[in-house]
């Protein structure tokens, strides 16, 4: 009963013609090309395995609470906040992400604000991260050889990084590279960053393997003997560091409060909901699976990767121990008897041989490195749906046939993303723009989280046609966008109340709220321009 | 100046056309274009096996059915994914599936009748209101559409024609495409395309101000993008390269050609439905709004036109 028919792109891979969305694709020009494994590992890109871990080591022993209480309440947010932008994506499988999920189902003006407010600050993380590869990763490496083979022309190298004049050398060097990696094609970048990946994975996963053979003890004696010889003194120093911590002020946090387990929830925070790779929603091919599999199990392995890697450090390092040196690291670096930043994976190399740990110490700046490029991917995309519905320029949504990509939009990404670093770069110290880049993940989470969260909840009522092509319709999709809602307000009220997570601080805050309305006035000022017809692009043609 | 709203490849989904109708209205657009492919593709037959139950033939699935009211909510959702549902008994079930001339006959038979409903209703609601009504063909309509369509004295179906759609703006269309791997009725060599298209710019007064409707898009120009096909088998499936989906550009060479040739203000085109997009060639704006027909959603894209140019353009989700 099926005549033939021309639409050649309506076919399903087992070759029958296609029941809704199975392969659809939506956005001009751009290909899909992204599978579920691609995708997954565009998300590792984002949040950054190495990365999300020392942030994680570095907050979560000052807060105390109880680490798998907290963890639990992290993981049941994250998966409500992932099956949301799992459905949104099934929906609208669009270059975008969350800026087209809101603004077709609520309104352009708030998924606007909400994308390009995390897209600001992910050029801006950009900048942080140009930094942070020479700061803290490659000062962890030099540092870490120049100790273990007594080389301290190495360790020279290491304390010569922390200078401003090399971190800005350097950190142009990484935003080039980054460009370099993220012009040419999408393909072109998921082969790098196939490669880098399965190398940070693998490493990742020995880091596992020789922290659950290590003992308290034998950690305790690498870690004198590590330090020894930076110190040339024989001292206890995994003790000193301690007593050094209690000197300045440092009490054991108290592991059994729930309050504690809480306040923990910031600290998780940090590395955001794992949602960031939606925006490359219209370059992924079978959106139901490959977003499934890429954005949700995805992150529960990467949450499940972080959680053990923690709970072992915890365990081998020592909570105390662990809480003290972080409690050193952000009030008084000094006393830590090492020449680089105590990082989860400088304590992680103590547990291998010199050689392993040599390697080890690198990993971490490659993956930084990876992040950059993907951040102008994702930034992009933006650029591209916003242009692409009328919003901005549409010079933007301009895409380049050889490259297949927004090369515009990915171009003006880098452009951005350097100034943004000169800006970063004036003030530069590691640990200011460590903790720079710690509050502005949270900012950059929460806003679009908090709107395509109440677009889920409100879907089923605004736009009732989407709701029935969501794999999770209805109410069952507005219990997940409570849950979420939830999370987000006890995460920002933790973050702006207390000052351990910096959050509360004017300059990030100014910040932000000055990003929002800047980026408010774009709209209003496109608006303006191109009248209400914007505005009813949008909107559902009531049929006659 | 001039609005214009256009939409295409609606594919016989009821909604999607009801939204058609009220496009014009809804954008406040002077001239509604609807390019081609306006009729579906598929019969849903429909066994009553007792006073409430019934079986539904659907992409070789059998639905079962087992009240009125649920076989009225199914059927709307057949009719707005652009499908006709089709009433009939055991043993004409029986007759059609081994008769693919009677099938055929019989889905025509359908595709007329909700055209002609069409038809009507477009007169219905926009007769003086100003709104004027092009629809054409395209590769997947047979050419009995245009005996269909021409029944109307309000809607003009401008199809092989240079028709004046305003003061100084002059429109030619055409529906047909360039080999396909579905066999369609409309499918020309590029050369009979070519010709076609040479037949009606030989004519236009003012190219600068002329519009191109027509239904493939120009080749290579990202609006033609899809999946590669495999055409040794049927029906044809997608061709994958290391676990990856070819692509390439499906577009007409000789609309391309006539493009670059004439330098028309404005191309509209449509039929491949994941290209979405807007790009320029020379100095021609060329856009393929896309189609989303099966989820009942109206894609589609306002023009504004002033003499010589286009003052913008916005691309349509509705």
């Amino acid at each position: 009963m099926v005549r033939p028919c021309g639409r050649l792109s309506e076919l399903s891979l087992s070759g029958t013609p296609a029941e809704g969305p199975a392969y659809v694709r939506k956005a001009s020009g751009l290909v899909r090309e992204l599978n579920a494994r691609d995708f997954a590992f565009f998300n590792l890109a984002g949040f950054g395995l190495f990365f999300s871990l020392f942030y994680w080591v570095s907050l979560t022993p000052l807060i105390g609470g109880n680490y798998l209480v907290g963890f639990l309440l992290y993981v049941l947010a994250a998966l409500c906040v992932t099956m949301i932008y799992y459905c949104f994506m099934v929906i609208m499988p669009r270059s975008g992400g969350d800026y087209v999920f809101v603004s077709r189902s609520m309104h352009p003006a708030i998924g606007f604000i909400g994308n390009l407010t995390f897209g600001v600050f992910w050029l801006l993380f950009v900048a942080v991260t140009a930094v942070t590869i020479t700061s803290t990763g490659l000062t962890a490496f030099f540092g870490y050889v120049g100790i273990v083979y007594n080389l301290p022309s190495m360790v020279s190298i290491a304390t010569a990084m922390t200078t401003p004049f090399w971190i800005f050398v350097l950190g142009v060097v990484w935003v080039l590279l980054g460009a370099f990696i993220a012009i040419p094609s999408l393909r072109t970048y998921l082969r790098i960053q196939q490669v880098i990946i399965i190398i940070v994975v693998l490493f990742y996963i020995i880091g596992l393997v020789t922290l659950a053979a290590a003992t308290s003890s034998s950690f305790t004696s690498s870690f004198n003997s590590f330090t020894s010889q930076y110190t040339a003194n024989t001292a206890d120093h995994y003790s000193g560091v301690i007593s050094a911590a209690a000197s300045d002020g440092w009490a054991i946090p108290d592991q059994t409060s729930l309050w504690g387990s809480v306040l923990l929830l910031p600290a998780f925070g940090v590395v955001g909901f794992f949602q960031w790779n939606a925006n490359v929603g219209g370059e992924i091919r079978s959106p139901k699976k490959t977003a499934l599999y890429g954005l949700v199990v995805g992150a529960m392995i990467f949450l499940g990767l972080l959680a053990v890697a923690t709970a072992l450090l915890y365990r081998v390092a020592g909570f105390n121990f662990l809480s003290s040196i972080d409690y050193l690291l952000f009030n008084d670096p000094s006393k830590i008897p090492l020449p680089m930043l105590p990082y989860a994976g400088i304590l992680i190399a103590l547990t291998m041989p010199p050689w392993l740990g040599a390697i080890y110490t690198l990993i971490p700046a490659i993956q930084q490195i990876l992040f950059i490029p993907s951040a102008y991917l994702v930034f992009s995309r933006g650029l591209f749906a916003y242009s692409f519905d009328g919003v901005l320029p549409k010079w933007f949504a301009n895409v380049n046939s050889k490259t297949h990509g927004p090369l515009n939009a990915i171009v003006t990404s880098v452009i951005v993303s350097f100034i943004l670093f000169i800006i970063v770069e004036l003030p530069a110290s590691s640990s200011y723009a460590f903790l720079f880049s710690s509050v502005f993940t949270w900012i950059t989470t929460i806003l679009p989280t908090l709107f395509v969260a109440l677009a889920a909840i409100l879907l089923f009522k605004l736009r009732p046609q989407l709701n029935e092509l969501s794999p999770i319709k209805g109410i069952k999709l507005v219990i997940p966008g409570i849950i979420s809602i939830i999370f987000i307000f006890i995460i920002t009220y933790l973050c702006l109340t207390n000052p351990i997570y910096g959050a509360n601080s004017p300059i990030g805050i100014y910040t932000a709220v000055g990003v929002v309305v800047a980026i408010g006035l774009v709209y209003l000022v496109s608006r303006i321009r191109r009248g209400r017809l914007l505005e009813l692009s949008f909107k559902e043609i009531p049929p006659a | 100046m001039t609005r214009i709203f256009f939409a295409t490849d609606v594919h016989g989904s009821e909604r999607a056309f009801r939204k058609f109708v009220s496009a014009g209205p809804f954008y406040k657009a002077g001239i509604v274009i609807l390019g081609g492919d306006i009729t579906g593709k598929m019969m849903v037959p429909i066994v009553q096996k007792n006073e409430n139950a019934y079986d539904a033939y659907y992409y070789q699935n059998k639905v079962e059915v087992d009240n009125e009211k649920e076989l009225e909510k199914f059927e709307n959702e057949w009719k707005n994914s652009g499908y006709y549902p089709y009433h009939c008994s055991q043993d004409e079930l029986a007759a059609i599936t081994n008769d693919r001339e009677k099938a055929g006959a019989i889905l025509f038979g359908l595709m007329k009748e909700r055209l002609e409903a069409w038809i009507k209703l477009i007169e219905e609601k926009l007769r003086g209101t100003g709104v004027k009504v092009y629809i054409t063909g395209g590769n997947d309509d047979p050419y009995e559409v245009e005996s269909i369509l021409r029944t109307s004295d309000f809607i003009i179906d401008p199809e092989g024609q240079v028709v004046k759609i305003d003061d100084n703006k002059e429109m030619i269309s055409s529906g047909f495409s360039n080999p396909t791997p579905w066999k369609t009725p409309r499918e020309v060599s590029e050369e009979r395309l070519r010709d076609e298209i040479e037949k009606m710019t030989s004519k236009v007064q003012d190219m600068k101000n002329c519009i191109f409707n027509i239904h493939v898009p120009p080749k290579d120009s990202q609006l033609d993008t899809c999946p590669k096909l495999d055409e040794s088998v049927y029906p044809p499936k997608p061709i994958l390269e290391k676990g990856r989906l070819v692509e390439f550009g499906a577009g007409s060479s000789s609309v391309r050609l006539a493009i670059e040739k004439n330098q028309p203000l404005l191309t509209l085109c449509g039929h491949i439905h994941e290209s979405r997009g807007a790009i320029k060639i020379g100095r021609t704006v060329c856009i393929n709004p896309g189609s989303e027909y099966q989820e009942g959603i109206l894609r589609g894209a306002v023009v504004d036109l002033k003499k010589d140019k286009i003052d913008d353009y916005q691309l349509t989700s509705g």
